[in-house]
């Protein structure tokens, strides 16, 4: 039952992934290979506070503080100790993981509101302290720079290399191709992970908490294990992030940011396995139809987000399952027949 | 411990009091369960019944007194743990794993019921599968193995319940209403659910139930709570005999009720 | 002795502004069951109705404080018919409204920025001086703030005592179905909650500002402060937000005046930390008794 499901999300996450990742034959233009890359990374972000939010129900929206550990990990080990992306990456895995169980930890006690709250406020208190960073740490010719690169971020840390691995042309096709392994690891984890005790777990306790106890579930270790797990990727995705771009600032930190990444959740459909990836997708698409309004992006992200939650709080994914249930004569074999629970842990 | 009061007994509660600010729910109670013992709880709504699984079943914790499972001091143990002793327990309101299927339901309830998974593997074991299949089995819910729990009807949801308690294989089993809401043909079928937990299983029992005639006819012993406190202990068969009880809880058509039923569970016996 | 009066005077001042962020946020919470998030929106639209009526209508001063009502209980009357009647009482509510107020505070935002214009400007009151104590001085502006507040909070306490509506949102907030089962018309009170709210909040943002700019963002700085006092206060409890504002104020003014002013806001957290760890449900908060 369950490993007939996890074999087949396996098998159409690598049939996803394979044709993703023969996408840059197409020789698209370094523009949309940079857009792609980027929405690869968002997407590995999702994948992971998909499982904390949608799968295990727990309420918590700093997710973007994990992301930064992981970039900033990246982004100081370069400036300050010359060390590669390459090597600092398991580094801002821990990072994150680090800074995912410090969050899982505070909020183990609580509940619902009281989790998004302390959660936000861990992400805005880091926020606040990059950004008022201001002491110099060290001086570059007249300029004075702080350690964390205050508001302005961090630059010239150093990248993946890939201009000498594989010359200046395909320096976007290298970057894309590290984006979408990063998001395949994260995924094939994420499917595993659902399919498993731990998923069921993590189930119970968005379900019922008080009867994931009684059912002999020890919620608080649970909640470490699924705040520790989704730390380690998303600190990935921001190490990653950092040696793509070779910039990190705190402006991922932002409200703006949190919201775009919220609404690829709920758009895809939350605590589905492949809401996150359908959900970029959508807003990949929505993005790009707002690229000459850029000052109603913000806007037009919130718009989806609303109409989407009050009409399909399901999700694309959700939905999507309906339909392909209405079909069996032609999806059935490939997608199993259980009526809407397709793509769901 | 002292050795002596739990002598023989698989549950031993001991002056247990669970106070709400200054109300207490249950005060200074005290009673045994010996095993293979059917025990049924009853009283008037706000008398403590459920704040006494709860306290029993980790979880709430107890304001005072101690009780004593199969040896063990669990006053102070998390629901989990206790769990992993071998006390499983429902609840009054449907409490089921909603977006998982019945199966899903058991084999969870089964593999992470039964003992302390320090760390578990990523398939459930086929201890686990077993023991969910059994739980199918005694319930009688084969046939939705694969249905969404959010989807089943009330009584399919009531018998999920007590399956997904049974799945751990506990010593004892705490059901919570395990009627309420039911149909007479529905508590029927309920009814025997429990006689053949109770018969074949041999599985130690305490019920709450407020439908004294299903109640009676199961259980062994019944105590009656009010305000907290015992009103009555004893065998099923006295309380309609009780007048204390009769003028509180009872009432004296709830009396004839329960004195036919006692004698329907006399001639179950002999037959 | 100075450094100490000075501390306690600035800890009146912030806790006074504290305050006034955090009540619509806590009536909201306390009687809806909703987290607000678009608080911040409500705060700034308030002072932009205060802005508008004064500054680009010509009314005078004292008008802006019912532009920032009338603002406010317009931000009210949103959330109600386009977000929250849709959701209310459904399942995942909790969660739902939360998201949902966040993106209605974004486009809120978006629209103050590309209709109004990202410049900031000032309110129209002109109040500057202080009353002296012997060399520093509480400042009229501060008075002002608390005077606001607090006859803000008693006519909120009176709606909520004395008057019907305050009986069928208390009714509505502790029972919702036995309410509606006798015959309160629960999405009625829901929106006058909502516009009640709206109003409160709709002032509070045109006292926050009164003194210093206005700006599309304003509200997002007493957002997050305002969500930690009543996270603290116990969310819904207006009298734990009151008194968890001057405390919190008083832990920042402390952590700044010997750490430095950056560390006010980690400070806070830390002990919003603290508070919910002896207090999962904040220091005057009820637990919810779930019944299973």
């Amino acid at each position: 039952m369950s490993n007939d499901r996890l074999r087949k999300d396996i098998f159409v996450a690598v049939a996803v992934f394979a044709g993703l990742a023969v996408l840059p034959l197409a020789a698209p233009s370094s523009y949309v290979l940079g857009q792609a890359t980027l929405f690869l990374i968002w997407a590995a972000v999702v994948t992971q506070w998909n499982l904390v939010l949608g799968v295990a129900g727990i309420l918590s929206i700093g997710q973007m503080a994990l992301f930064a550990a992981g970039g900033y990990a990246v982004a100081l080990l370069g400036l300050y100790f010359s060390i590669s992306p390459w090597w600092s990456l398991p580094i801002a895995g821990l990072a994150g993981m680090a800074v995912s169980l410090l969050m899982g930890s505070a909020t183990l006690r609580l509940r619902g509101a009281y989790v998004v709250v302390v959660t936000l406020a861990i992400a805005m208190v880091m926020y606040q302290l990059i950004v008022t960073d201001v002491e110099c740490f060290r001086k570059l010719e007249i300029a004075c720079y702080s350690l964390t690169g205050g508001a302005r971020g961090l630059a010239r840390f150093g990248d993946f290399g890939f201009t000498k691995l594989f010359g200046y042309k395909l320096v976007a096709t290298a970057d894309y191709l590290l984006a979408l392994a990063c998001l395949a690891l994260g995924t094939l984890f994420a499917i595993v992970v659902v399919h498993s005790p731990y998923g069921r777990a993590f189930q119970a306790m968005r379900d019922n908490e008080v009867c994931a106890a009684a059912r002999g579930i020890g919620v608080a270790k649970y909640q470490l294990i699924v705040f520790a797990a989704a730390g380690f990727f998303t600190g990935l995705a921001g190490g990653v992030y950092a040696g793509v771009m070779k910039t990190f600032g705190p402006q991922v930190l932002e409200l703006p940011t949190l919201l775009f990444l919220l609404s690829m959740m709920v758009v895809g459909g939350r605590g589905r396995v492949w809401g996150p990836i359908l959900g970029t997708i959508a807003l990949a698409v929505v993005d790009e139809s707002f690229r000459d309004l850029a000052q109603w992006r913000n806007t037009s992200y919130a718009l989806v987000l609303i109409l989407i939650l009050l009409f399909m709080p399901e999700g694309l994914a959700g939905r999507l399952g309906w339909l392909l249930t209405d079909l069996p004569s032609r999806f059935g074999g490939l997608f199993g027949t259980r009526k809407s629970t397709w793509g769901q842990p | 411990m002292n050795a002596s009061a739990t002598h023989g007994n698989i549950l031993s509660v001991e002056g247990l009091t669970k106070r709400y600010g200054a109300m207490a729910a249950v005060s200074d109670l005290t009673f045994n369960v010996k095993p293979g013992e059917v025990l049924g709880i009853g009283g008037p709504n706000g008398a403590g019944k459920t704040t006494l699984f709860d306290t029993i079943s980790g979880v709430s914790r107890a304001s005072a007194g101690t009780v004593i499972f199969d040896g063990n001091d669990i006053s102070n143990l998390s629901a989990a743990q206790i769990c992993h002793l071998g006390i499983a327990r429902t609840f009054q309101l449907n409490a089921v794993f909603d977006t998982m299927t019945v199966r899903e339901n058991l084999q969870s309830s089964a593999y992470f019921g039964t003992r302390n998974r320090i760390v578990p593997s990523l398939r459930f074991d086929k201890e686990a599968k077993e023991q969910a299949d059994e739980a199918m089995e005694v319930t009688g819910l084969q046939e939705l193995a694969g249905t969404v729990a959010a989807s089943l009807p009330i009584l399919q949801r009531k018998l999920l319940m007590t399956a997904s308690a049974i799945a751990s294989r506990p010593k004892l089993l705490l059901l919570d209403e395990p009627v309420g809401g039911l149909n007479s043909k529905e508590i029927d079928h309920c009814a025997g659910v429990f006689r053949r937990l109770r018969d074949y299983h041999g599985m130690t029992i305490v019920l709450i139930e407020h439908i004294m005639s299903f109640m009676t006819a199961l259980s062994d012993n019944v105590i009656i709570l009010h305000h907290g406190r015992k009103l009555y202990e004893g065998s099923a068969k006295g309380l309609a005999d009780d007048k204390e009880v009769v003028e509180v809880y009872l009432g004296t058509a709830g009396a004839s009720a329960v004195r036919a039923a006692a004698t329907e569970r006399l001639s179950h016996g002999v037959a | 002795m100075l450094i100490l009066r000075d501390i306690l005077l600035s800890a009146l001042t912030l806790g006074a502004l504290y305050a006034a962020s955090s009540v619509a946020l806590s009536l909201i919470w306390g009687s809806v069951g909703m987290l607000n998030l678009a608080h911040g929106a409500y705060l700034a639209v308030g002072a932009y109705g205060s802005l508008i009526l004064v500054n680009w209508l010509g009314f005078p001063w004292w008008a802006g404080v019912i532009g920032g009502a009338a603002g406010g209980m317009l931000m009210g009357l949103i959330t109600h018919v386009l977000l929250l009647r849709w959701v209310f009482a459904k399942p995942n509510f909790e969660i739902n409204i939360i998201i949902l107020t966040m993106a209605l505070s974004t486009i809120v935002i978006d629209m103050i920025n590309n209709l109004i214009g990202p410049t900031s400007a000032r309110q129209p009151f002109n109040l500057d001086g202080r009353i002296d104590i012997g060399g520093s001085g509480i400042a009229y502006q501060t008075l002002l703030i608390v005077a606001g507040c607090a006859v803000m909070i008693v006519v909120l306490q009176l709606v909520m005592k004395k008057t019907k509506l305050g009986r069928a949102i208390r009714a509505v907030s502790q029972e919702p179905t036995a309410a509606r089962l006798n015959g309160i018309p629960l999405q009625t009170v829901v929106l006058k909650v909502m516009l009640l709210a709206g109003f409160v909040a709709g002032t509070s943002g045109v006292l926050l500002t009164a003194f210093t700019t206005v700006y599309p963002t304003v509200g997002l700085d007493p957002l997050l402060k305002a969500l930690i006092i009543c996270v603290v206060g116990g969310l819904g409890s207006i009298p734990g937000a009151l008194i968890a504002a001057f405390m919190l104020a008083l832990v920042e003014v402390l952590v700044q005046y010997g750490l430095g002013t950056k560390w006010g806001f980690p400070a806070l957290l830390v002990a919003v930390v603290f508070v919910l760890i002896l207090r999962p449900n904040g220091l005057f908060g009820q637990s919810a008794q779930v019944r299973n």
